[in-house]
């Protein structure tokens, strides 16, 4: 793949929570960027997000998470992950994850854990940072 | 009140009529409290203060645009006292983990002044799954109590008497099997159905627009909504069976134009179906409560209230020719908005709760909820909680404003504000009309776009600087502490879904599949449903079963917009 | 190689998913990945759908894919949106629309942006879709952005043009139509729940028998499915009539020759645009106002230009 060919991402929200003002905000400042994006809609299970991010080949996947089921849902898409030997996408999280939970997160390979009111400016150069190294 | 020389004549006599006819009444029911009366300083109080030095035309144009506290249109309250009689009922809405925890914390809040109860359901609850569903994993008690069954809602009431307390439900999409619950739980107190106050939220067009905790489609969500009216109007006629809300549509992004446009358009949407579904719209108009959010910038906030009540007395009165004036009456919940709240420097929020609280205040709210600091994080802490509550007893008891009504009015500012925003909904209200309605509205997703669109540029703005949220995007500290959380135990899930087998092992099989099976029968007609949930829960169907049997005959929605 | 083949045959979704990634900027030697799917093509039908933006094309794709499913099909989805020009980034938004489909194995949806072709297709979606029938997905389904003009690019690719049209787009319709019927096998109308509707199928209706072909206008409403299990009836029935006119190699041919036309027109475009926009251009305007020569020279004297310029891009590989 050509090093212009844009980066993909998965913006998946998995979860019963039907709120998305901020992932509906994240996927245009995300296409305003350069990056092809690909957007679940609300109450995605782990597996759709899953096997979505495998068949799009997706770069990263942004996971937003704001009904408190983080840590739960979290582990199972990473688990999932794991199973089906996916290993070089960069995962991010994104939603009502209190501090405490972070290292948690982070161990299960989640870059980034970003809070409510992170500047989108933020997000992008976590995004540019993780992307660059890997290249 | 002493009459004042300076006032026009035509708005003397007009004034000493409203005295006459709806001041004196209301004072004769709940007379004002003596320490409402004056400053902190002592000078004394006008309960309403009027123009004055102003000739007959201007008399005329101040009466027909605001006219008197509990009178037509409402601009300046919908009571002639407003807060010297009664404050706002102070209304925290709580509920999380199981229905013990929240019990204590309901027996706390009552104890500590709160007058009302409000409840939060968790995610499966409010979507219609057990606490055993796949889907509910990680989400049981995270967000509000979970209640499977009638046992659930009997532990949250425990010690907690229904004919004392007004319990305000938020509940959607299945608000007709929590009500059933209700009901049951009163009888077992020994409460008949006629004396339970309350309202159940039950605004599924919101769902539809803003929230996304639907199940079924628009049209079998409708008829669930105007069976539930038709229902209450007969048994519990001091229930408030909707709660229209435009709380959730402010939360999304919408401007204030849009919050009352599009709210009061779904009110517009909600009266056709009780007509058509053979209700008087002076049976159950006077049920119908909205809910609004308040937002920090206060000027806009007040002027939106005022304009609210307005524009949805004329449509009321005008539109569909309702002859109760309390028909016409827009009371309203105010809920200060949690997406101010910041993760960040969160003690600032504690300030923007106080400016908000005072907006919905002067904006009139019949009840108030408060929002805690730590609210952009998780549920909130009891400390949290309790200083969110002090907040409103401190405007309440400390600042005065409640001495007299409606006190901003005849600023410049308000009334320019109030007449913008009040044209500014109405021509979306036109603007929904012309498409059919809220209903075909919202399938052409012209409300969610409206409200992409402004969520979008807000959005951006704080991106560019152009509007400075303090302590994000600027003020903002190089290290920030964290508060205390309050976080769910495993346990209390574990908990929950032990009680749900439990029930289900000791309760009658047959009595279940019996009514459950009348049920699912039912919503293939056209009957009343009301009735048979209240059946199926008294013999402990959960809230999934019951759910399930719907989601068989109505199917479900699926969103198909992004 | 064969190793991905034969991965591709068992199922191995990752492997399809990968070599999908794999196609490079159009480039003039091709690998033998392409060359070995060239081969395999014209024996599935690929079903093209376009129509103007939020008509419900994805609605319909997600209605769709339940009712083929139904009838035991494997079906491959590739669906494209449109490169935004300023930012190069693209918002894939179709997929959404079709989510219940996502942990069935025998589904396989691909979204894809246009990126640089400012047409309706990527330079993918002929890779993707080959790559799809190679997977053994059949049909395949092909949408693709509806701006305008350059949805008749679908018409060189797809087997079956299927144009979706819904009301509520006020004049702008006529324009679309025009170009729009003209390319369609089948017509289709969304939203037929609303009045609307009805009258653009009279409408479509009158324009087609003006136009004395038989193509036939389907009503639908695809959120609720109603209308679309008559609609693939339609489909498959197009799709016999297909097979018997024309053999399988033709219709690999055609594929080919319409990847071929798409691409050279793409280039001669742009050829003719660097032309017009250099410094040959004021020369000859400022020719043609002294009176020095005639319109039809400059054209022709330009049109040589861009030529040569893609004659000397032949030579130099």
């Amino acid at each position: 793949m050509n090093a212009h060919t844009p980066k993909r991402i998965l913006i998946g929200k998995v979860g019963l929570d039907g709120h998305d003002r901020g992932a509906k905000f994240l996927i245009r400042a995300l296409r305003d960027a350069g990056y092809e994006v690909i957007y679940t809609g609300i109450r995605r299970t782990p597996e759709q997000i899953v096997r979505t991010a495998i068949d799009e080949d997706v770069d990263v996947i942004g996971l937003s998470l704001l009904s408190g089921a983080h840590n739960e849902l979290a582990a199972r898409v990473a688990e999932l992950l794991k199973e089906e030997g996916v290993e070089d996408v960069v995962l991010l999280a994104g939603g009502t994850i209190p501090e405490k939970d972070v290292p948690h997160l982070e161990a299960l390979g989640f870059r980034h854990v970003f809070t409510p009111g992170a500047p989108v400016s933020e997000i992008l150069s976590a995004l540019e940072q993780e992307l660059s190294s890997r290249e | 009140m002493e009459a004042r020389s300076k006032m026009a004549e035509s708005l003397q006599k007009r004034f000493e009529q409203w005295k006459a006819r709806t001041l004196e009444p209301a004072i004769a029911k709940v007379p004002e409290c003596a320490d409402r009366t004056a400053t902190v300083s002592g000078v004394p109080t006008e309960r309403l203060y009027l123009p004055e030095g102003h000739g007959n035309e201007a008399a005329e144009a101040y009466l027909a645009a605001q006219g008197f506290p509990g009178e037509y249109p409402f601009t300046r309250g919908v009571q002639p006292t407003m807060y010297r009689s009664r404050f706002w009922t102070m209304r925290q809405y709580a509920g999380f983990g199981d229905a013990e925890e929240t019990n204590e914390r309901y027996r706390f809040l009552l104890d500590h002044g709160q007058t009302g109860l409000s409840v939060a359901f968790d995610l499966p609850t409010q979507i219609g799954y057990d606490s055993d569903h796949a889907l509910a994993t990680g989400e049981v008690g995270k967000v509000g109590v979970a209640i499977d069954t009638l046992a659930d809602m009997e532990i949250l009431f425990d010690s907690i008497p229904l004919e004392k307390v007004s319990t305000s439900m938020t509940i959607n999409s299945p608000a007709s099997v929590l009500l059933a619950m209700y009901i049951a739980v009163g009888e077992k107190q020994g409460v008949e159905a006629g004396r339970l106050t309350g309202t159940i939220q039950n605004d599924m067009l919101k769902e539809y627009i803003a929230r996304g905790t639907y199940i079924f489609p628009p049209g079998p969500s409708l008829r669930l909504t105007t069976n539930i009216f038709a229902y209450a109007a007969e048994h519990l006629p001091r229930f408030n069976t909707i709660s229209v809300s435009g709380y959730h549509i402010r939360e999304a992004g919408s401007t204030a134009a849009q919050e009352v446009g599009f709210t009061l358009a779904d009110g517009i949407a909600y009266i056709d179906a009780a007509l058509s579904a053979g209700l008087d719209v002076d049976q159950f108009a006077p049920r119908m409560s909205f809910f609004f959010g308040a937002m920090t910038d206060l000027l806009e906030e007040v002027a939106k209230f005022r304009a609210a009540r307005r524009l949805w007395a004329r449509i009321v009165k005008e539109r569909f020719g309702a002859k109760d004036p309390r028909s016409w009456m827009l009371r309203f919940h105010t809920q200060t908005c949690g997406a101010t709240l910041t993760a960040r420097q969160v003690d600032n929020n504690v300030v923007r709760v106080a400016i908000q609280a005072l907006a919905a205040v002067l904006g009139g709210t019949q009840s108030l909820h408060t929002n805690s600091r730590d609210e952009a994080l998780g549920l909130p802490t009891e400390q949290a909680v309790q200083l969110a509550l002090r907040t409103q007893q401190l405007i309440a008891h400390e600042s005065g404003v409640a001495h007299t009504v409606d006190p901003l009015a005849g600023s410049y500012c308000i009334e320019k504000l109030t007449d913008q925003v009040e044209a500014e909904a109405a021509a979306y209200i036109e603007k929904i009309e012309e498409m059919g309605g809220m209903v075909r509205a919202i399938e052409r997703h012209y409300p969610q776009n409206e409200i992409e669109r402004s969520s979008y540029r807000y959005q951006q703005q704080i991106e560019r600087e152009e509007r400075i949220i303090v302590g994000v995007n600027r003020y903002a500290a190089e290290v920030d502490t964290q508060p205390e959380i309050l976080t769910v135990s495993a346990a209390a899930t574990r908990r929950q879904i032990d009680r749900l087998s439990q029930v289900r092992r000791r309760r009658d099989e047959s009595a279940v599949s019996r009514t459950l099976t009348t049920l699912e029968a039912a919503a293939r007609g056209d009957t009343n449903l009301m009735p048979l949930i209240v059946d199926a829960v008294r013999a402990y169907a959960s809230v999934g079963e019951i759910c399930d049997a719907l989601r068989r005959v109505f199917g479900e929605y699926e969103e198909h917009t992004m | 190689m064969n190793e991905l083949v034969d991965k591709l045959r068992q199922g191995n979704r990752r492997a399809l998913a990968r070599a999908m990634s794999s196609v490079g900027e159009t480039g003039h030697a091709e690998s033998s990945l392409e060359v070995c799917l060239r081969e395999s093509t014209g024996q599935v039908p690929w079903w093209g759908f376009t129509g103007p933006p939020g008509v419900g094309k994805s609605t319909l794709l997600d209605a769709l894919l339940v009712d083929l499913r139904e009838h035991g099909r494997r079906v491959g989805v590739v669906a494209v949106d449109p490169t935004s020009a300023r930012s190069g980034g693209a918002l894939l938004g179709d997929r959404v629309r079709m989510m219940r489909h996502a942990v069935d194995d025998d589904v396989f949806i691909r979204s894809l942006a246009t990126h640089r072709n400012h047409g309706g297709l990527s330079d993918a979606t002929l890779h993707c879709a080959r790559l799809l029938e190679l997977a053994g997905y059949d049909p395949v389904l092909i949408e693709t952005v509806g701006a305008g003009q350059n949805e008749v690019e679908i018409r060189s690719v797809a087997d079956l043009c299927i144009v979706v049209l819904g009301p509520g787009y006020g004049d702008d319709i006529q324009l679309v139509k025009a170009g729009l019927l003209e390319i369609a096998d089948v017509v289709v109308v969304n939203k037929c729940d609303l009045p609307e509707a009805q009258r653009l199928v009279g409408e479509v209706r009158e324009e087609l028998a003006a136009t004395a072909r038989e193509i036939e206008v389907v009503a639908i409403e695809a959120k609720s499915g109603a209308g679309v299990p008559e609609l693939l009836q339609r489909l498959f029935e197009l799709d016999r009539v297909r097979r018997t006119e024309t053999a399988e190699a033709s219709r690999g041919r055609r594929r080919v020759l319409g990847e071929i036309r798409r691409r050279a027109e793409f280039s001669c475009r742009g050829a003719l645009g660097r032309v017009l926009s250099g410094p040959e251009v004021e020369q000859w305007i400022a020719k043609l106002n002294r009176g020095e020569c005639s319109l039809e020279t400059v054209i022709s004297r330009l049109v040589a230009l861009a030529l040569a310029e893609l004659q000397q891009e032949a030579d130099d590989e």
